[in-house]
């Protein structure tokens, strides 16, 4: 593989991590929302 | 029983706040994957410099606000700022651990390793660590007023290493590079300085979007726990509908 080609799979791997994070936060905050939306009530 | 109510919908600023942010980070991108010309040392891989620093950046913000909402609150009492305070110290934990990792593989290619106990990356790593210790310290104390004190406390501390963190890398010359951006003056292309403004501002924006929800839903949070307080309050005489 060329020295390109490698720097280029770095430069991939560097922003996906990024754009994953930030998903995954969402994803979360986004759970959170739900949950906080309900309450347990007693019977 | 577990009943289900309606959650309050998200205020349309805040969903038009992350829709443009959603589009700005595309921009973003492009500008450092495709504008952006290549470093004369480290080639292509300067890409990966616009995605870690903006985000190292937005993790000091986010620890100053965390701060100064800190401090409000041991000076009013507020819960709200209490409230504030832990969504910016959730964000900050979020912005500093992805500096962490964005700067390791950041690093890998470019310096050949994963990671060294240098100043600056250890400074880093202890502020991570604080930040997480913010959140321990809160699961153990169980009165609002004293977690919020405290916590305020922790989220000081954290502030007040942030300009050692910003200087270790002038100080200590060792492998992290050192300051492209100072008070002193830009060392970077004009080129690739509007690439990266650009990127922080649009990792300011991811972080706008995610504080403002935080906040929405720590407010959310304690509204659901003051109505469980009250029903616990009124529950010997009352009659409860099932």
């Amino acid at each position: 593989m060329s020295e390109l080609a490698v720097h280029w799979r770095w430069v991939a791997a560097g922003w996906l991590e990024v754009v994953l994070a930030y998903g995954a936060y969402a994803f979360y905050l986004a759970r959170r929302a739900r949950r906080a939306g309900c309450r347990e009530d007693e019977r | 029983m577990t009943q289900r109510h309606e959650t309050p919908r998200r205020p349309l600023w805040l969903r038009v706040l992350g829709l443009s942010t959603v589009v700005l980070f595309a921009v973003g991108a492009y500008l450092a994957l495709v504008v952006s010309p290549p470093d004369v040392n480290q080639g292509q891989l300067i890409r990966m410099m616009y995605a870690h620093v903006s985000v190292a950046w937005v993790s000091f913000v986010a620890v100053i606000v965390t701060a100064l909402y800190g401090m409000a609150f041991l000076w009013r009492g507020r819960p709200i700022d209490d409230t504030r305070a832990v969504a910016n110290a959730e964000i900050a934990t979020f912005f500093a651990g992805l500096t962490l990792v964005s700067g390791m593989t950041y690093s890998r290619p470019t310096l050949n390793t994963w990671w060294t106990w240098d100043a600056k990356l250890t400074l880093t790593a202890l502020m991570f660590a604080l930040l997480v210790g913010y959140f321990v310290v809160r699961g153990l104390i169980d009165d609002p007023t004293r977690r919020g004190r405290v916590s305020a406390v922790i989220g000081i501390v954290v502030a007040v290493s942030l300009p050692f963190n910003y200087l270790a890398a002038a100080w200590f010359r060792t492998l992290h590079p050192t300051l492209s951006v100072a008070v002193t003056g830009v060392h970077i292309a004009p080129s690739m300085l509007f690439v990266l403004l650009f990127n922080v501002g649009v990792a300011a924006l991811v972080y706008l979007t995610f504080v403002s929800e935080r906040i929405r839903i720590g407010k959310l949070e304690h509204q659901r726990s003051e109505e469980r307080e009250r029903r616990e309050e009124g529950a010997p005489g009352e009659v409860v509908r099932v």
